[in-house]
């Protein structure tokens, strides 16, 4: 009779197969003909996996659970050794005492065997997988969970524990997996939700902080108040350069209290400003600076934000006394303190701070690069090229600008065929604005190359017709090849560009030596 | 009588116009001077030394004659017989020039009177005067024995004689036999008859004395201012004033000689002996208001010309001197206040050229300082200040005008060398625009290096959230579903 038996494919419990519904679940066992089937005539076909007889039309063979459509079986059969066992039948001692005896002490174990069994049959499988877990047997919880989720695919607790476990493991992506099943079984989970978003954030990948995202959109859409979520969103949108939305999310936790709304107003004046918004958010780094007036990073913050305004002055001193106190990012702050100070024509303050930030990391290239700058302009030639040649030679993205700083520090030492290699050497790096050419030209004209010179002039101004510089460093070279007519040309045009006010520009020289070069010529006309 | 065949000398420097009747000019100069030669050599008096002064006053022009000798034409024995009075009486203050330039004067009257054909016609006697004049280094003299000529007697004891000696000259003239005729063999005796009488009208007023009563103050005093006028003329202060002295004898100086004598010596440019002259009138005649304003004048004058020596403070100090002689100048005073104006521009003037050529100098080293750290346009535009400070300076300063000068010439060759080094050290400015460079790369880095630090910003408090939320989560089953 056993071997006539079958497991239901709904309940997985033993039932009659030639029942057209399971006596335990009422899961039809097997299904009736109807017009249109692929089978509709009544005759008998076998299963192609048990060769138990099935009907014309039937998707699902009753006897082992394979999809006749497509040969899989949609069901493991359950072992189930105990019950086998306990329904195993057994034949009578001979008879004798000793034998009676003999046989109630079996009934009796075999009883007791039976009952134990029973027990283990009718223990909950989420608990058992936890149990198992807990003895450090994960891969068998594990294939217990996923056991009992084939039968049950909607169990939230066992897709729970199965994250859990998962989560507990560092698998953050078969955590999310799971977790993803208990938000859409059950969205109240908070915890769920958040590891849901944590798993995909831990991925690390694009594609998981985009998932992870998503999660924390579908979350706060649960939990508006959840200021962690709101938090969260907002830094992952930031990362994925989604300013707008990370602005709107900061806003949602910037209101509060806490380091976390503190670090909250300190970003949304970041983002507002990355938006356009500079003055809104320097106010806000100034309402953040009076809650934590001595924390580098909001005063590096306010430098930063001081110096997208134009006030170089303010931003230096904030990221000074940034610097001063510690940032988290100081090596960043130090580089950018020391451009500052270069954009301001204080080289030998930058220089120091750009030390300082190449000491927390050699390789920093911009910083590299600024210090080059600063030891060219107090003179430090040599030095200056040490500092070049690895940033030329690494031919990363400071490469093309480190070759033209080498080629002007080569100039200022009157080497003009080593100014020209490191120029070209910028050219073949990708180089081509106004500034790179004039240096060309200077490089030539002092090697005497006066044809190769008057090109690179003409392709500098071509560059950038008001790049100032040119026109000057042109007007020389007309000055010095006895040609001051056209250098009057290029002074005026040099004088026209070149604010007055700025010391650097030597303007008021050129003024001069404009003046001086018209009466020379005047006087030459007259004696002519 | 005595007899000389002594060659006439020619003498020289004659031009002076006779009228109608008298000698040449040749002739006339050689009967003065022989004359005068005459009484030398008779001991008479050394008139040979005088002899210039005297053939000055022989070669007057009759215009001048008159002004000397009136009515020397019209008169002129009268107007002989008044001079030798006259200079009988001032030779008493001595045989002097003027004394022997009148003699001249008065002894060509004398040859004019006893010449031979004064009442010819004028052509005749023109021709026989000339003829004359050509011959007169060729003949003999006559020379008799002085005589007084006390009187118009001795000139009217010559007429007859004269007159004789005249019909026969014109006759021949008329004739046409000229000087071939009588005259060839008689001028000879028409020449020292003039030599002899002019001898004697001398000889009388140097031997005898003069009769004071004849000769009146106003003669004296118009013979003195003449002699003065005389002396002024020739310009020779030592002899002006010893004839001053001289003729003090005469007895003429009132205040009026004085002051004309003044004013002569002032007008000829002897102003200090002038002013003396005045001086010594207010001495005499305290109350002369016209001396005092003269002499004021005088000053005046002489602040002028300091004025326009630009000697400001000395011709202050004359303009304050008139002012003290005579408080009363209708100008003195405006003029000192002028002086003192002009004294006071020029001062300030003097200063501000001072000071130019200080600040001058200063931009110099100013420029110097520039140049020695090779910024040579600022060191010209500073040199160049300098050259216009310097040019500034007048003339009006020489002391200063001199520094100017220098400082002109050093700031000038030193433009020219630092224009030439300007144009060399041009090439320095090469590179100035590199500073534009640098703060455009500044510029650019420092948006790069900010956008960096905001991504570090977000990404430290991204990792550092994740991190504070993680052991946060709590995926354990509460219950069962």
């Amino acid at each position: 009779m056993a071997s006539s038996m079958m497991n239901c494919p709904y309940c997985g419990k033993l039932t009659d197969p030639r029942l057209d519904n399971c006596v335990h679940c009422g899961g039809f066992l097997r299904k009736k003909a109807s017009p249109g089937q692929r089978r509709s005539s009544g005759e008998k076909e076998t299963c192609p996996t048990c060769g138990a007889l099935v009907q014309g039309g039937d998707i699902i063979c009753v006897a082992c659970g394979t999809n006749l459509l497509t040969g899989q079986r949609i069901t493991e059969e359950q072992p189930a050794p105990a019950k086998k066992a306990a329904k195993r039948s057994f034949a009578l001692p001979s008879v004798s005492l000793k034998w009676v005896a003999i046989a109630t002490l079996g009934f009796l174990i075999a009883v007791i065997l039976l009952f134990v069994l029973l027990l283990i049959l009718k223990r909950d499988p989420k608990q058992a997988a936890l149990d198992e877990y807990n003895k450090g047997n994960a891969a068998q919880a594990i294939k217990i969970l996923n056991d009992y989720l084939e039968s049950v695919p909607d169990s939230v607790d066992a897709h729970q524990a199965l994250a859990w476990m998962h989560w507990e493991n560092a698998n953050y992506a078969d955590a999310a997996r799971e977790l993803a099943s208990v938000v859409r079984l059950d969205p109240a989970r908070r915890d769920a939700h958040m590891g849901l978003a944590l798993s995909w954030a831990k991925a690390g990948s694009d594609e998981g902080r985009q998932r992870a995202i998503a999660a924390l959109e579908n979350m706060v859409k649960e939990f508006p108040a959840d200021r962690d979520a709101w938090f969260l969103l907002a830094l992952l949108r930031g990362k994925q350069g989604n300013i707008a939305g990370q602005v709107e999310a900061l806003r949602e936790v910037a209101l509060g209290g806490g380091p976390t709304a503190l670090a909250a107003r300190q970003l949304l004046s970041v983002g507002t400003a990355r938006q356009g918004y500079v003055e809104a958010a320097r106010q806000t780094i100034q309402q953040v600076l009076q809650e934590a007036p001595n924390d580098g990073g909001v005063l590096a913050t306010a430098g930063i934000l001081a110096s997208e305004q134009g006030d170089m002055a303010g931003a230096t001193e904030y990221l000074r006394s940034a610097v001063n106190n510690g940032t988290g990012f100081d090596e960043d702050a130090l580089t950018l303190l020391g451009i500052l100070l270069v954009s301001q024509g204080q080289f030998s303050d930058a220089r120091d701070y750009l030390a300082r930030a190449q000491a927390i990391n050699e390789s920093n290239p911009r910083a590299r690069l600024f210090l080059a700058v600063c030891q060219r302009e107090q003179g430090l030639y040599e030095e200056a090229i040490q500092e070049l040649d690895p940033l030329v030679k690494a031919s990363g993205p400071l490469a093309a600008q480190a070759a033209v700083e080498l080629g002007r520090t080569y100039l200022a030492m009157d080497d003009p065929a080593r100014a020209t290699q490191s120029l070209t050497q910028a050219v073949q790096l990708g180089a081509s604005d106004a500034a790179l050419y004039t240096l060309q030209a200077r490089a030539y004209a002092r090697a005497g190359e006066d044809v190769a010179a008057r090109d690179a002039f003409r392709k500098a101004i071509q560059a950038d017709t008001k790049y100032a510089p040119a026109h000057l460093e042109f007007g020389l070279y007309f000055l010095e090849t006895g040609n001051p007519a056209e250098a009057v040309g290029r002074f005026e045009r040099y004088l026209e560009l070149t604010d007055p006010a700025s010391k650097d520009t030597r303007a008021e020289e050129v003024r001069t030596l404009l003046t001086q070069l018209k009466e020379s010529l005047k006087a030459t006309e007259g004696a002519t | 009588m005595r007899k000389s065949a002594l060659g006439l000398a020619v003498m020289g420097l004659l031009w002076a116009s006779l009228p109608a009747g008298a000698w040449g000019p040749q002739s006339q100069i050689a009967i003065v001077t022989t004359a005068g030669r005459m009484l030398s050599k008779e001991g008479v008096a050394p008139l040979s030394k005088l002899e210039k002064e005297i053939r000055q006053g022989a070669s007057l022009t009759s215009g001048e004659l008159e002004r000397i000798i009136p009515s020397a034409d019209t008169e002129p024995v009268r107007s002989i017989l008044t001079q030798v009075q006259l200079l009988q009486t001032v030779r008493e203050a001595g045989v002097d020039p003027y004394f022997a330039f009148r003699l001249g004067a008065v002894g060509k009257v004398a040859a004019n009177v006893t010449a031979p054909m004064q009442a010819a016609g004028p052509v005749y006697s023109k021709m026989y005067y000339d003829d004359v004049d050509q011959n007169i280094t060729e003949t003999a003299l006559d020379l008799q024995t002085r005589v007084m000529v006390d009187s118009a007697e001795y000139f009217a004891r010559l007429a007859t004689e004269l007159e004789a000696r005249r019909t026969m000259l014109e006759r021949d003239y008329k004739s046409g036999l000229g000087f071939d005729g009588v005259a060839k063999s008689t001028y000879g005796k028409d020449i020292s008859r003039s030599i002899n009488a002019v001898g004697d009208v001398w000889y009388t007023v140097l031997q005898r004395r003069g009769v004071a009563a004849g000769v009146s103050q106003e003669q004296k005093r118009s013979y003195v201012l003449r002699a003065m006028a005389f002396y002024i003329d020739r310009g020779n202060p030592g002899e002006v004033d010893a004839a001053h002295k001289r003729f003090g004898v005469l007895d003429v100086y009132t205040g009026d000689v004085m002051k004309e004598i003044g004013d002569m010596m002032y007008e000829a440019g002897m102003r200090e002996r002038a002013v003396t002259e005045y001086l010594a009138v207010l001495e005499k005649e305290p109350e002369r208001k016209d001396v005092v304003r003269r002499i004021a004048d005088y000053y005046i004058d002489l602040a002028d010309e300091e004025l326009k020596q630009e000697r400001l403070e000395t011709a202050r100090d004359y303009y304050a001197r008139a002012l003290e002689v005579d408080p009363l100048h209708p100008f003195a005073e405006a003029k000192r206040l002028t002086a003192e104006k002009l004294i006071r521009e020029r001062d300030a003037r003097l200063a501000a050229a001072r000071d130019a050529i200080g600040k001058a100098k200063e931009l110099e080293e100013l420029a110097e300082v520039k140049a020695s750290t090779k910024q040579y346009a600022e060191a010209i535009t500073q040199l160049r200040t300098a050259l216009e400070l310097y040019r500034g300076v007048t003339t009006e300063f020489v002391v200063e005008k001199r520094a100017a000068q220098t400082g002109i010439n050093t700031v000038t060759a030193r433009l020219r060398e630092m224009q030439s080094s300007l144009q060399q050290s041009a090439l320095a400015l090469s590179g100035a625009g590199s500073s534009v460079d640098a703060s455009r790369l500044a510029g650019s880095e420092g948006a790069r290096q900010r956008e960096a630090i905001y991504e570090r910003m977000l990404d430290d408090a991204y990792q550092k959230e994740v991190e504070r939320l993680l052991p946060q989560v709590d995926l354990r089953i509460q219950k069962n579903d």
